[in-house]
């Protein structure tokens, strides 16, 4: 989700051009699960993007993860052989397996992505190399500032959004015998959303997944909860002093947040040149959230947390329709050109179907920028100022002076 | 796809105007961005030969002042310096594209360079060259083209100068490059996106004017017949070899003789030292080549140069069963189909066929006709190659 989040607020006129985004869409069904094409006969190419709609089972965090590494090098190479790529991504929504190569691999590309979807039957050394792949994005969250500050403020706004890498406590009970029952807790054919881009049809990508796996019986699995520990980590390596606050914005209007957040980021930006400064709309089916992340030295520290605190107010007091305008066309621009190929594309339009459950979606938010107001940034900027903020601070760390 | 090409008119004669195309479409209704590549048929063989990086240095320094603009535009400009071009590949939204491809245009045509853009620029690429002057795969490409087209030719130099011819040029200098030879004649532009033909034509035919495409010439060159070994500081030893082909060949069949002699090199069980393998087709008026290149234990230079010597020989002495050759046929299709993912790619693809033969064909690759023969027969009419071997010797 991080990716969508920061495609959103990397970064005017209402334009006369027909929206491009998914133009030329359509939408089907195949047995329950729902198919999205979006034609691009010009490239040669198709980018087949299938997700399922799961959380993972309680006690078993990181199961739906784990379960794409098993299955990832297999699912790699045999993309490879006819010159496509594969790609996994565990989403807040979906576990999701992309496929990308010629069109007239339609068939074969299918095939391996619906072979993702039947049941895993690993032996104990790859769930071990998986779980030890998983740990170390474990660890690399809570290693680096940048990711542990996401996480923790993550973990405050959406405590049941538990990390796609899973905790600890979960990775002791992934093995042969409980994987192929957390999969079945997850996998029903109508969670599955496809997403087509490329030279094909909607009829030919149907006929492709028409014949979707079923089920498995659900086994009752014995635990039902996750533990996460929270704040008895060691602190993650810093060399400049990091900022986090976020607001829960659930309940706000998606267009409106994403360009209240690029505003954010600008004005911190314009008030510290030297600092690094993500201003991120979060936005999965958990809820939505504006996180503001500051890197900067460590003598700007106190001027920061006063800066963060106070942005929101700021802007209010200064935001007008051009700003507004202006930041909404330059968002809109970026997810096009973020978009410009096949599999992006088809990320695009699959992360927007996968958290709205509607196959428009990305093309409704896209129109909602469009048509955005200044009075909507106000009015989310007035329900921020009403709330309060999760917060993260790490100092930089210093080595310590040796005793004369 | 469907691709327009638009011969400018001469004012000599139609018949001239079919000749030489400098403007193309691909016209892609399901892209959601415009990509645009001018490219502009300068470069290393327009300068002194103590100015060395002159083109790369007027290119960078005539963009910089519309950087920001474009910028707000979300429009994204790269400038690319090939041995025989300047490549500007800039990719917008629909609603911007012909806004930046006018002032992209303009600067590259008709506006003064500044000064002051020009010392930054300087000062930038300087130490871009200094920060690789210690970079052995930059190295290896600089001995490579220097032993394939020979240290006198133009496109033996760095492409992009070297520290030192790069601080000696002056703004006069400069100014004086940018008058004689940043002129439309000599620009092609490709465009790939959801334009409609007839209108995205209108709006490129003036940016390049209506003069004919000034002549694009090689200058002969002779590769070394000797294997090059060159001492250098390193860990590793890269061993490249340059194939060249003349301009009749397909395409097509040199990138799949690449893609070939690429796995035959690659890292096995059967050669499992072999650190990094490349290869890379470049198609150039004229002719072009293949160049393969990898990474190997320095003990096993003398055996490598002898391997990439023989590679395309050894690929003719063991015919491939027919299975495995359709296998091959299939993955090479789709990486190449792969590599043009983008509309960047896609237009900057067609802008080098404009400039090389003048029209465009179909950018993805037809394997219909690669039949194990006519491959055979390719790879038998290479000459032999010109070999680089760079990295340490035994004795150090």
């Amino acid at each position: 989700m991080f990716l969508l989040a920061a495609l959103l607020t990397i970064s005017a006129v209402a334009d006369t051009v027909p929206s491009p985004m998914v133009r030329g869409g359509e939408v089907g069904a195949v047995r329950d699960a729902a198919v999205v094409l979006h034609r691009q006969p010009e490239t040669g190419l198709v980018s087949l993007r299938l997700s399922v709609l799961a959380n993972d089972p309680p006690g078993y965090a990181g199961a739906g993860h784990l379960i794409q590494h098993l299955l990832y090098p297999g699912l790699r190479d045999r993309a490879e052989r006819v010159g496509g790529r594969l790609q996994i991504q565990r989403t807040s929504d979906a576990i999701v397996y992309t496929a990308t190569g010629p069109a007239a691999e339609l068939s074969y590309l299918a095939e391996l992505l619906r072979s993702a979807l039947r049941p895993p039957i690993p032996t104990d050394d790859a769930v071990l190399r998986a779980e030890r792949e998983l740990r170390e994005e474990r660890l690399a969250e809570w290693e680096t500032a940048p990711s542990h500050t996401r996480s923790m403020l993550r973990a405050q706004l959406f405590p049941n959004d538990v990390s796609a890498a899973g905790t600890d406590r979960a990775a002791t009970r992934y093995s042969p015998s409980s994987l192929p029952r957390a999969w079945a807790a997850m996998y029903r054919p109508d969670r599955v959303c496809v997403v087509a881009v490329g030279d094909v049809y909607l009829a030919d990508v149907q006929r492709a997944f028409a014949d979707l796996p079923e089920p498995d019986p659900v086994d009752e699995l014995e635990i039902r909860r996750d533990s996460i520990v929270l704040g008895a980590l060691a602190p993650p390596q810093a060399t400049r002093a990091w900022l986090g606050a976020a607001y829960l914005a659930t309940d706000l209007e998606p267009a409106a947040v994403t360009v209240t957040a690029r505003l954010l980021g600008d004005l911190l930006r314009r008030r510290f040149p030297n600092a690094q400064v993500d201003a991120e709309h979060w936005w999965t089916h958990h809820g939505q959230a504006l996180a503001l992340i500051m890197a900067l030295p460590g003598s700007e520290m106190d001027a920061g947390r006063r800066a963060l605190g106070t942005s929101v107010a700021t802007l209010l007091d200064d935001v007008d329709e051009a700003a507004v305008a202006a930041a909404a066309q330059a968002i809109r621009r970026e997810m096009l050109f973020y978009a410009r190929t096949p599999e992006r594309m088809a990320e695009v339009i699959g992360q927007f179907v996968d958290r709205e459950g509607d196959p428009n979606a990305a093309e409704r938010f896209y129109a909602a920028l469009a048509a955005l107001e200044v009075d909507q940034v106000e009015e989310v900027l007035e329900r921020l100022l009403e709330r309060t903020p999760a917060r993260v601070e790490t100092p930089p760390q210093e080595l310590q002076q040796r005793r004369r | 796809m469907r691709v327009a090409l638009v011969g400018l008119l001469l004012g000599l004669g139609a018949s001239q105007a079919a000749a030489q195309s400098r403007v193309a479409v691909l016209s892609e209704p399901g892209t959601p961005v415009v990509a645009t590549e001018i490219l502009l048929a300068v470069g290393p063989a327009d300068e002194e030969d103590d100015l060395a990086g002159l083109a790369f240095l007027a290119a960078r320094t005539v963009v910089a002042p519309i950087l920001p603009v474009l910028d707000s535009l979300g429009a994204h400009l790269t400038v690319t310096p090939q041995k025989d071009a300047l490549s500007f590949s800039i990719v917008s939204a629909p609603d911007a594209w012909q806004e930046s491809t006018e002032l992209l245009a303009e600067v590259l045509f008709n506006d003064p360079p500044s000064t002051s853009a020009m010392e930054r620029e300087r000062e930038a690429i300087v130490r871009e060259l200094e920060g690789r002057t210690a970079n052995p795969a930059d190295a290896a490409t600089r001995a490579m083209d220097r032993a394939f087209f020979g240290s006198s030719h133009p496109w033996g130099r760095p492409t992009i100068g070297t520290p030192e011819s790069v601080r000696r040029i002056n703004f006069a200098d400069l100014g004086e490059f940018l008058r004689n030879n940043f002129t439309p004649e000599r620009a092609f532009a490709a465009t790939s996106g959801p334009v409609e033909p007839a209108s995205a034509t209108a709006h490129l035919q003036p940016l390049l004017g209506t003069r004919s495409a000034a002549p694009v010439e090689l200058i002969p060159f002779r590769p070394a017949e000797r294997p090059v070994r060159i001492e250098y500081n390193s860990i590793t030893t890269w061993v490249g070899a340059s194939f060249r082909f003349p301009e009749t060949a397909d395409e097509d069949v040199m990138r799949f003789i690449a893609f070939l002699a690429a796995r035959e090199l690659a890292p096995s069980p059967a050669q499992r030292s072999v650190y990094n393998v490349e290869s890379e087709v470049v198609t150039r008026v004229g002719g072009g080549e293949i160049r393969l290149q990898v990474v190997v234990p320095p003990e096993e230079a003398e055996d490598w140069e002898e391997r990439m010597t023989d590679v395309i020989a050894d690929l003719l002495a063991t015919p491939l069963p027919e299975d495995v050759y359709a296998g091959l046929l299939r993955r090479f299709r789709g990486e190449r189909l792969m590599e043009l993912a983008s509309p960047e790619e896609r237009a900057h693809a067609a802008a080098r066929q404009l400039l090389i033969q003048g029209e465009v064909g179909e950018l993805a690759p037809s394997i219909d006709g690669l039949t194990a023969q006519v491959v055979r027969e390719a790879a038998a009419s290479l000459g032999p190659p010109t070999v680089v071997v760079l990295g340490p010797t035994l004795e150090n």
